[in-house]
């Protein structure tokens, strides 16, 4: 629960469509402070849709429903305001801002989000390094252009680093592991460790469970064609590994049948 | 009087004034003769298909004639001094100064150590009477009357004027600044630049053009129509970094000419900056005359309000292995227009050569506009050639990514726009310059 006891993240019945397609059929959410959840789910069930859509993105349009970050609405807030709120998503494909440094971007970052207030440059290079560090990159990232000519594994390792200099409390990582070696993984999974606390929400959303074997979920979902269709414990997760999406699928197809047998016997 | 007479007084007044050889005089009053003569440039020419040349004629305003002065030579520290007039920035570490305001006879300092090596920098009045053989031998060679009717109005009316000469072998690591400041308001200005730079010599130079009103303006900027050309001979082996700095005032109408000529094993960067002036058009042409002669070409130009930009490049590669590359970068905010023709010419006996030509154009609102054509004349076929042209507003996935980290829109396009000018702009050696750009660039985005 967060200080007004509400929770830091909830999703209510949020339907979405982008060019008059709906994405998103009822997507319902609750994530505490301190939780790391995980949604899984095959390319196109509207996985990264909903990441977007919590940030802002503007090609897509909230036809239904509500997300509150600490209990209040964040649908009517611009994507700056929400990040300075505390809310950070991870791209999946990160863009390349060609001729702004690591360091340069980071540090106009910090100084939006102390909306006027001073950020020193001493204790931001101190407090970058540290993270660099910490993530095993390179000092001569930080004046590197962004994401501008990165591998794979270089883009997702500033995304975890923009986590660690930017303290955002809800971090919602989109596709995070993909693409990613498994030594990057690592790598990668480490700092999401690192990132957890008592005070932080993280947001896995993935297709493999392969990443989940480095950083634990306490709760998995499971989205299927714009909805989340199960919620359970990480041997949701292993159970998906083991059996594929069809299993659910066919779970899912027998619980309709199960209903409509259900209302035909009340008819 | 009619202009007529008034153009050949004045190119007489100004010889008579700087005390100039026969020549020169007979040089001027042939300039004015060509000026008159020459029609004004066809329309249907592509040079001139997004500019009126009308705007460039002089006839409404006067063309300053100098007070009589000489240029002078002065103390390093003072001309140091007298540039914090010009600029709040310190000017250090800068191996020679020239100011000149208006037709006033020019100010100027040059380190010993680079004096005893033989460099000379004054004004081109000073080196006529100086060293006539060197400026007989280079001034007007690049740019001749012949090159346009502009540039012979120049020619005609041009005083005081830039001149660095840097002798073989001698090369300079610091910048010489030449800054000159129009401040009379209705007036026809016409500074020049002649860069001779001798087999292995090497020089950076800054030529800064900007406008400061004065009490004939009440504050406001003075109505001025400025002529400039600059013409570089950089010779076998030596290296020349040259960055041209527009930044007239808002009521400016502004023709500019450079002609570089490139000898063997030469390398030369030609940094353009564009940000002032109200209609504005460039001409810029390196040619490539020696074998692995190698030039850079690059720049930047900001416009906003009702700005209108036009500028022409050539790379024209007239002997085989040489190389030349082009990267322009237009941002336009407001109703600004741009115009970019850029040729490429690769002669028939210049096989082995390279040329690479690209422009991108940003535009951040909806009013502006811009166009970017590039022309190719490859008339042998063993060379490699790529161009490439964009235009378009900025990458709307960019700016959320920006957002999505805290960045007000604004704060997210003007970081953008710092990043898409970066390259170019952080090319620049002199510290003092390259901070006094970005405040510049950084002025113009704040308004936003």
């Amino acid at each position: 629960m967060s200080d007004n006891g509400q929770p830091l993240f909830e999703v209510q019945n949020l339907k979405v469509a982008i060019d008059g397609n709906e994405i998103l059929r009822g997507v319902d959410l609750t994530i505490n402070e301190g939780e790391v959840h995980a949604i899984m789910g095959r390319n196109g069930s509207g996985k990264s849709t909903m990441a977007n859509v919590v940030m802002g993105h503007p090609a897509y349009e909230v036809l239904e429903g509500s997300v509150k970050y600490k209990g209040e609405d964040v649908l009517d807030l611009d994507t700056d305001e929400r990040a300075r709120l505390g809310m950070f998503l991870a791209f999946q494909y990160p863009m390349a801002i060609p001729g702004v440094t690591v360091s340069k971007f980071l540090h106009s970052a910090l100084k939006a989000r102390a909306e006027g207030g001073d950020v020193p440059v001493r204790e931001f290079r101190v407090n970058l390094n540290k993270a660099m560090d910490l993530l095993g990159v390179d000092p001569s990232f930080a004046s590197r252009y962004v994401n501008d000519g990165f591998s794979g594994g270089e883009k997702k390792r500033l995304e975890i680093l923009q986590m660690f200099v930017l303290e955002p409390t809800l971090c919602i990582l989109d596709e995070t592991d993909s693409g990613l070696d498994i030594d990057a993984l690592k790598t990668v999974a480490e700092g999401i460790n690192a990132l957890r606390s008592e005070q932080r929400a993280i947001l896995l959303i993935t297709h493999y469970q392969r990443m989940l074997n480095y950083v634990e979920p306490d709760v998995v979902h499971v989205m299927m064609d714009g909805k989340i269709v199960r919620t359970g414990g990480i041997e949701l997760a292993e159970a998906l590994e083991e059996k594929g999406y069809e299993w659910i699928e066919q779970e899912l197809f027998h619980d309709t049948d199960a209903a409509t047998a259900a209302e035909a016997a009340q008819a | 009087m009619s202009t007529a007479t008034i153009g050949a007084d004045a190119a007489r007044a100004i010889a008579r004034a700087g005390n100039e050889p026969d020549w020169l005089e007979r040089w001027r009053l042939q300039a004015w003769d060509s000026y008159e003569e020459a029609p004004l440039p066809d329309r249907v020419v592509h040079l001139w298909r997004y500019t009126e040349p009308e705007k460039f004629l002089i006839d409404k305003v006067n063309p300053l004639l100098p007070d009589g002065g000489e240029g002078r030579a002065v103390d390093p520290a003072a001309v140091m001094a007298l540039s914090d007039k010009f600029s709040s920035e310190a000017t250090q570490n800068l191996a020679g100064l020239l100011i000149q305001q208006d037709a006033q006879a020019p100010v100027f300092a040059l380190e010993d150590e680079w004096r005893d090596a033989g460099v000379i920098l004054c004004d081109l009045s000073t080196a006529v009477q100086q060293h006539p053989e060197i400026v007989e031998k280079h001034l007007g060679k690049q740019v001749p009357i012949e090159e346009s009717k502009f540039a012979a109005l120049n020619a005609a009316l041009f005083s005081g004027g830039v001149f660095l000469y840097v002798p073989a072998g001698v090369e300079i690591g610091t910048p010489v600044h030449a800054l000159y400041q129009s401040g009379q308001d209705l007036a026809a200005v016409f500074p020049r630049t002649l860069v001779v730079l001798e087999e292995g010599a090497s020089a950076i130079m800054i030529d800064e053009y900007g406008s400061a009103p004065d009490a004939s303006t009440n504050g406001a900027s003075p109505r001025v129509i400025a002529h400039a050309v600059t013409e570089a001979s950089v010779g076998k082996n030596a290296r020349l970094q040259y960055v041209n700095v527009q930044n007239w005032g808002p009521r400016t109408r502004s023709h500019y000419t450079q002609k570089f000529h490139l000898g063997r094993d030469t390398q030369a960067v030609s940094v353009g900056i564009g940000l002032g002036g109200l209609y504005n058009k460039t001409d810029v042409r390196t040619e490539l005359r020696g074998a692995n002669a190698y030039s850079e070409m690059i720049g930047i130009l900001f416009g906003d309000a009702s700005q209108h930009f036009d500028n022409h490049t050539e790379q024209i590669h007239v002997h085989g292995h040489t190389y030349s590359d082009l990267d322009f970068k237009v941002v336009l905010e407001n109703s600004a227009r741009s115009a970019y023709t850029g040729l490429i010419r690769i002669n028939i006996d210049a096989p082995d050569s390279e040329a690479y030509q690209e422009n991108r154009n940003l535009l951040l609102d909806k009013e502006c506009r811009a166009e970017s054509i590039p022309e190719l004349e490859i008339l042998n076929e063993n060379v490699r050639c790529t161009h490439g042209a964009t235009v378009g507003p900025i990458d709307e996935e960019q700016v959320f990514y920006l957002m999505t980290r805290g960045m007000s829109r604004r704060a997210a396009e003007r970081i953008i726009v710092e990043g898409f000018f970066a390259p170019v702009l952080d090319r620049i050696d002199d510290k003092a310059m390259h901070a006094r750009l970005w405040d510049y660039v950084r002025d113009k985005l704040q308004t936003r």
